[in-house]
Parts: C-alpha cells; structure tokens; sequence
C-alpha cells in the first residue's frame, strides 16, 4: 500500500510533525488535504520519466526528525551587500537577522504570520495555485514549517534585494520551507535566495516557491544553491505570469549531494517574458537534475532558457527543458539551449528539451551540447603564453560567464566568478 | 645571432610520418619563405614548431636561441620569444581580445621576470599596434576573434604578433583568403616589426606575399623535407614554372 512506501521518509516524526502543527491557526483545510493526499501518492523512483536520471531512493529511506529549535543565525555569504533579509535557519524563523516590513506597499516577513496577518493576500485561491500531486510538493504543502513572505506593492519599486536566507546547522532533518512571492501590477524587485550549510549533513531540504506577477511587473530571482556536499535539496517553483509581467530566475548549483530543481512556469497573458537560466559547477559525485516546463498560454509570449554545466570527477548532470506552446499562443517565442562542458570520463550529462507546439506561427528553439574544453582553443590560448591551467581556467570561465553577465546585481556576480575561479583551482 | 636551428626533423600525426627529415637554419635579421605545395607538411612544421600536441615527433631536433625547442610546453615557447600566426585563428566567445592579450602579455613578461604592464601603457600599446595593421581598436573589446572577417581575423593575428613583439615569428598562410588589400596592410605591418634582432618564417602557398614582403631566403618543401632552397628569385622562378618541375625532379631523383 502507498502508505507504507511514504511512512519510510517521516516514519519516526510523522505524529511530531502533526502535533507540532497542531495549533497553527491554518492547519486547515489545505494542509490537511495535502497530507492526506501525500499518504496515497506513491515516492516517485526511476522508474518514472520525471525522475528517470535521479535516484531517490538512497535519500528517501534514512529517517529524518524536525528541527524545533529557534536559533539565531546570520548569512556568513555576501555579508557586505545592502539588501532586506529573511532568515530561516533549519526552517525556522530568525526574526532577530530578519528585516520585517509591514508597509503600504512591502511586506516582508514569514509566511506563517502571513497567513494570520494577510488574509486578504494569502488565502486558499493563491495558495491553490501550484497546489499538484506531485510527491514532494504535496509534502510541502502539507508539513512546511515555515517560509519567506514577500508582497511588493502596485507602482512600487524596491531599492534593494530582498534576501531569503536558508541555513542548515543541523543534521538528519526534513526541512520543508514554503514561500509565496507577489509582485503587484507595474512592481520591481530582485530577490536573492541563498541556501547555506554550516557543518550539516543527511537532510533532505524541501523548498517550494509560488511567484505571482502581475501586470507589467518585474521579478529576477537569484538562487545560490550551496547545501554542501552530504545535504539533498529538492526545490520546486511555480511561476504565474500576467500580462506584460518579466520574470527572470538564475539557479546556481554550487555543491550539493544531490540537488533537483521542478521550475515551472506559467505564461497566462499577452507580454509575458521569461527567462530562465542555470548554471551547475560540479565535482565529487554531486549530481543537478534541472527539469523545466514553461507553459505559453497565451499569444505574444517570450521565453529564454540558458542552462549550462561544468562537470569534474563523476559527477552527474541532468537537464530535461519542456516547453508547451498552446494551440492559440500564436507568435511565441521560445528558445531553449543547455551546454555542458565534461572535464573527466566518469561525468555524465543527460539532456533532454521537450517541445509540445499546438500553435502554428511560433518561433521555437532548442540546442544541446555536451563536449570536453576545446582543444584547438586550448593551444590558441597556450601558444600565446598563456600557461595550460590557466588557459583552462580562462575557457571555462568564458563558458560561465554567458550565463553569470545575465545577473543585474554586481556584488552576486563578483561572488559567483570568485566561487568558479576556486572551483577551477580545485579542478 | 641563431635563432632556430632545425636538424633532420621528423614527425606526423596518428601514426603518419609528415615531415621526413627537415634541415634549417634561421638567424637574426632574416626573413624565410617556405612554399610548397598542398600536403607538403607546410602546416605541420609550424605546428610542430609551435607545439601543438597532436603532432608526435620521432626524430631529429630543434634548437630556439640555443634552447631545446621541442621538450618545451606550447606557452614555454611563446614565451621565450616563439610566435604563431593562426593559419584558421580560433574563435573564443567569452574570453575578450583585450583580456586576453593582457594575460598573455603579462605570462610573458612575468616569466622574462618583468613587472605586469600598466594598464594605460597596455592601452597606449594597444592602439598603437592595432593602428599597425588597421584594425579598429574597437575589436579589441570583443570576444575573440568571434564574428570577426576572415581579414579582420588575420590582422588580429598580426597585432597580436606586434603587441608580443616575438623574436621568431612563424606566419602559417596568414596570406590565403586576403583580398589584395588586407594582404598589403598584413605585409606592411610585418614589414615595420622587422629588425635586426628578430626573424620570420613566412609560411604561404602563392608567391603573391613575397612581393610586399621581400624574403632573403626562399625555401620549397616537398614530401616533408626541403627540396630546393635559394634568394627571392626561386619564388619567382616557382610563380612562372609552378612546382612540378622541381617535384618532377624530386621524384624522379627519389625512384
């Protein structure tokens, strides 16, 4: 029975997680139903196509508790940078690191006080909408502990990132963090998320975020993913476009155990703009499984994937891009393109785009490479003095930058070129 | 003064012998044409000259300013004087021309135990040098070489060439795929970097270059080695006759 196949994730935590959430104003009808629905659902395997080049097993059979602890812990990343922040260590709350903001129009702050609080934002419609079946999504929905909040009001502009921070100092943890993220007609901001392991290890990090942007607003969202080698993060985001909106998303996959982004977004109106980009530095045995879908829903509607890997030792890389164009989401434009650079004979890439067109005057794209550094660009670079590990250096760094020069903020940009040029001090 | 002494070498490719025992000798102050016909391992010598790995060599050696050339990694010997000029110059996206040459440049000083150049004396350089071959200087901030001409890639190779300031240049056919005029500004460039201390192997299929570029020495290979060797009139003698009469003459002395 699929009870039996899910009780192995919380098998010794299950009645803690459901007394914890006992007294939480909205253990309500949506949890509830999301947990009943998660007991019946089958744990995806490899058997499934979704999930054909990413074993769960290994992760989804050791047991994990809750963290209940508060403590009080700051990013130890990109400290000098001028931003909001909200903190959440082991999936809970920091209020002392956290920039809370109750303005006309920003709010920021975690999604339980939202929920109490913002009734009228929060409420069964937007947290219905990226309400799926799936596995690990149900099971956030269910049991998240807690979460970043963020509305940014109609006209307005934030004049600086807002910082979601996700540490983890504890070990042998399920951590199920939600977050819902509205940009109100004709609004701006960058949000920056970072995930940051301090001496942490075997959790399994369940991370879903919702994004609503409404007309002609703008969101870049930056994702640094730095769980650290022994952590397993499975990170799922639903996007809703209206018309006009951009939305922008850069996932940076910086070392990890194993590491599946779900990216889903959904064009609705005339305008929209998405561009979706990745980049995946990776060594050991860690493995990135990137699975999008964009979804054009409507006429007029662009979108951009950029996904890129760079992968040493045996690790491992996935990318399977889905795009479906609907039967009237005339004049689409969609381009997708995934490059991996392999430096040993033990790393693997698998991918895969997917295209469903339904329209017929689209412009749609797709490209995949996957290959070693360029020889005759090696010896270019070398027989002009350039020494062989630094010309090596300079080519993958070239490779990266096509996806980093897309970051608006310098300070993130300078962080991830620094990161690359360790990483290939390593390699 | 010596600067490259090449002595009966040898070498090929996955197992093919290209270059089957090649003589020469080339001192300060000189310019060599070396010509020949397709697949007479024209190509290979450079590469081999320049170190690429592909190539393996079996046999004979290779002296650069009393130095043993061949035991050296490709970047040692761009950095002890040898240059390269790319018969097919590479395109690398990402990696901008003036970045680029500042690391190079910088590797080569820094090996010669120079400081790195300031960065408005490297400017001033770069101006300079790009005017040489009349190259917008504008190039220099693209990636390189990427949507470049065919001609706007050969010039990049000679500024390159100017910005190194090499003691032995080897120009592997930067003349084929030039119109009359980018041929002229390639030849007038090479022609004002040309001193008394440094030389150049002039690589080229047609004796076209040779007249803007006047070598003092004209060498035909054939089969991997040279064949024939005299002045700037062997180059004419070859425009008039093409090279059958000498490999005619080759192969017959060979059977």
């Amino acid at each position: 029975m699929a009870e039996n196949n899910n009780a192995n994730v919380l098998l010794t935590n299950e009645q803690e997680f459901l007394q914890s959430f006992r007294n939480e104003v909205d253990f309500s009808a949506i949890r509830k139903e999301a947990y009943s629905l998660w007991k019946k659902t089958p744990a995806p395997t490899s058997r499934d196509e979704y999930w054909k080049y990413t074993r769960l097993a290994p992760i989804l059979k050791k047991t994990y508790r809750t963290s209940v602890e508060e403590k009080q812990i700051d990013s130890s990343i990109l400290k000098e940078l001028n931003c909001y922040k909200l903190v959440f260590v082991n999936g809970i709350f920091d209020s002392s690191h956290s920039t809370i903001i109750e303005g006309q129009d920003l709010i920021l702050c975690d999604i339980l006080s939202a929920k109490k609080n913002h009734k009228e934002l929060i409420n069964d419609k937007t947290q219905a909408l990226s309400f799926s079946a799936d596995y690990f999504s149900l099971l956030n929905d269910a049991f998240h502990q807690n979460g970043p909040f963020i509305w940014i009001g109609k006209n307005k502009v934030t004049e600086k990132p807002v910082r979601i921070i996700n540490i983890i100092n504890e070990s042998e943890r399920l951590v199920n963090i939600k977050g819902l993220i509205i940009a109100e007609e004709n609004s701006k901001a960058v949000i920056l998320e970072t995930w940051e392991n301090e001496n942490s290890a075997n959790n399994l990090l369940n991370s879903k975020s919702d994004y609503y942007l409404n007309q002609n607003s703008s969101l870049e969202v930056i994702k640094l993913q730095c769980i650290g080698a022994q952590n397993n993060l499975v990170n799922q985001e639903f996007v809703k476009q209206k018309g006009d909106s951009r939305f922008s998303a850069h996932t940076y996959s910086l070392g990890s155990g194993l590491i599946r982004n779900n990216m889903n977004a959904s064009l609705d109106e005339a305008g929209a703009h998405s561009e979706l980009n990745g980049l995946y530095t990776l060594k050991d045995s860690e493995h990135v499984d990137n699975h999008t879908e964009i979804i054009h829903a409507a006429p007029h509607c662009e979108s951009h994937e950029l996904y890129k890997g760079i992968l040493n030792d045996k690790s491992k890389g996935v990318f399977n891009g889905k795009v479906i164009v609907a039967r009237d989401s005339q004049k689409t434009n969609a381009f997708q393109y995934n490059g991996n650079i392999l430096l040993t004979d033990d790393a693997e890439v698998y991918s895969k785009p997917e295209l469903e067109i339904y329209a017929d005057d689209v412009k749609c794209s797709h490209g995949s490479t996957t290959g070693q550094l360029d020889e005759e660009a090696l010896f270019y670079l070398q027989a002009r003095g350039i020494g062989k590990a630094r010309s090596r250096k300079l080519l993958l760094r070239a490779f990266a930058n096509e996806v980093l020069e897309k970051i608006s903020v310098t300070e993130v940009k300078e962080y991830l070129e620094n990161h690359i040029e360790e990483f290939y001090f390593q390699a | 003064m010596r600067i490259l002494e090449v002595k009966n070498l040898k070498a090929g490719i996955e197992g093919k012998e290209i270059l089957k025992g090649l003589h020469l000798t080339v001192n300060s102050g000189e310019v060599h044409a070396i010509m020949g016909p397709n697949g007479s391992g024209k190509s290979t010598l450079a590469s081999v000259l320049a170190g690429k790995q592909e190539f393996n060599v079996s046999g004979g050696s290779a002296q650069f300013m009393s130095k043993d050339l061949l035991s050296m990694e490709a970047d040692i010997r761009a950095k002890e004087g040898l240059f390269l000029a790319f018969q097919y110059p590479v395109e690398i996206p990402g990696v901008s021309n003036i970045n680029f040459l500042r690391t190079s440049l910088n590797e080569i000083r820094e090996y010669r135990g120079e400081a790195p150049i300031e960065a408005r004396d490297f400017l001033d350089l770069v101006k300079e040098k790009s005017a040489l071959v009349e190259l917008n200087h504008k190039l220099a901030n693209r990636a390189i070489n990427e949507g470049f001409s065919g001609g706007e890639k050969k010039r990049n190779e000679i500024f390159q060439m100017a910005m190194l300031n090499p003691i032995l240049s080897i120009l592997d056919e930067t003349d084929s795929g030039l119109d009359i005029d980018a041929l002229k500004i390639v030849a007038n460039g090479v022609n004002q970097l040309r001193t008394s201390e440094n030389a150049f192997v002039i690589i080229t299929h047609y004796q076209r270059l040779l007249n803007y570029i006047e070598p003092d020495f004209v060498h035909v290979l054939h089969n991997g080695q040279i064949i024939k060797s005299g002045d700037k009139s062997l180059a004419l003698e070859l425009e008039e006759k093409g090279y059958d009469w000498l490999t005619q003459h080759e192969n017959i002395k060979a059977s």
